[in-house]
């Protein structure tokens, strides 16, 4: 086996390493990410997990189903557009996962329950004119409000 | 002075869970789910002279947060639309004095308020906005009774 070889086993502590070598290992490298990311979704999860344990009303199915579907993608789309960072999240009383973060006087809030996610932007309390709502669609609306956060 | 009557000059309290809000750089963040209403009228409690806002508490480890009658009612218009997206009308937001005596499933409170709209609110993502702005002006006030664990 080459120092450039893939590794078959995951080293947790120094896995872009081979045999501590700092030869670039490009597969081994792929799993800084990846761990970094199931940390991120972990902690997600782990959140909905206690929810519906003990929320009232509890997230129902539906929700937990299309939240766990719906979060790899946003949190690949943040990390590439300037950081990801963990939402707070709650339940509505129509038992959906209610995601939001906050950015200085800016603000999204992703509702997932049946169907497509829903989502509002909000810069102000006046709900005509300081907000705005739509539908999450998997294209180019998870990157453009993460965009809009930041901005 | 109709004591059924709610002043726009009037203070009003919530109870915030502590899942309901968030603390970034300091401040306190309320969430829009500490609005959450089942019926899409959202309860608080008047601030009458001399009551003491830890009263408005549901338990210690709940905080208390206020807003103004006025800013309910001046900021929180949601549009109503039809299936063009046209706005044809929008919904009168107000704070309505709805004690709660001798109900069987719920103890007294003679301060209990509901806001509420005219003509009621039927689409959910109205209430979505509603729950948006009033978690907007929650936010600028914070919490004026912390929970006992913060204390």
């Amino acid at each position: 086996m080459s120092s450039h070889a893939a590794r078959l086993t995951g080293d947790q502590n120094l896995s872009t390493f081979f045999e501590s070598s700092p030869a670039f290992s490009a597969e081994a490298n792929q799993h800084v990410l990846p761990r970094y990311a199931e940390i991120a979704l972990d902690q997600c999860m782990n959140k909905i997990a206690a929810l519906a344990m003990t929320a009232d009303p509890r997230p129902s199915e539906a929700a937990i189903n299309s939240f766990s579907q719906w979060l790899p993608l946003i949190f690949a789309r943040a990390c590439k557009v300037g950081g990801w960072a963990s939402p707070h999240i709650t339940c509505s009383e129509l038992g959906e996962i209610v995601c939001e973060w906050w950015q200085n006087h800016k603000k999204i809030t992703l509702y997932f329950g049946d169907g497509y996610p829903e989502y509002i932007k909000v810069w102000g309390t006046n709900i005509d004119t300081e907000m705005e709502s739509g539908i999450l669609t998997s294209g180019w609306v998870p990157t453009s409000l993460w965009l809009w956060l930041h901005s | 002075m109709n004591p059924l009557h709610v002043y726009d000059y009037e203070e009003l309290y919530r109870s915030v869970r502590p899942d309901q809000y968030k603390t970034i750089s300091g401040k306190i963040i309320i969430s829009a789910s500490a609005f959450n209403d089942r019926e899409r009228k959202p309860s608080v409690d008047r601030s009458w002279p001399g009551r003491d806002p830890k009263d408005a508490r549901q338990s210690q480890a709940d905080g208390i947060t206020k807003l103004f009658a006025r800013e309910i009612r001046s900021t929180c218009n949601v549009p109503i639309f039809d299936k063009k997206q046209r706005q044809t009308d929008q919904h009168a937001v107000d704070v309505l004095h709805r004690p709660i005596i001798n109900r069987p499933d719920e103890p007294d409170n003679p301060a209990h308020c509901q806001i509420e709209c005219d003509p009621s609110i039927e689409k959910d993502n109205s209430f979505k906005r509603l729950k948006e702005a009033l978690a907007g002006l929650a936010t600028r006030v914070g919490l004026i009774v912390k929970p006992d664990s913060m204390v």
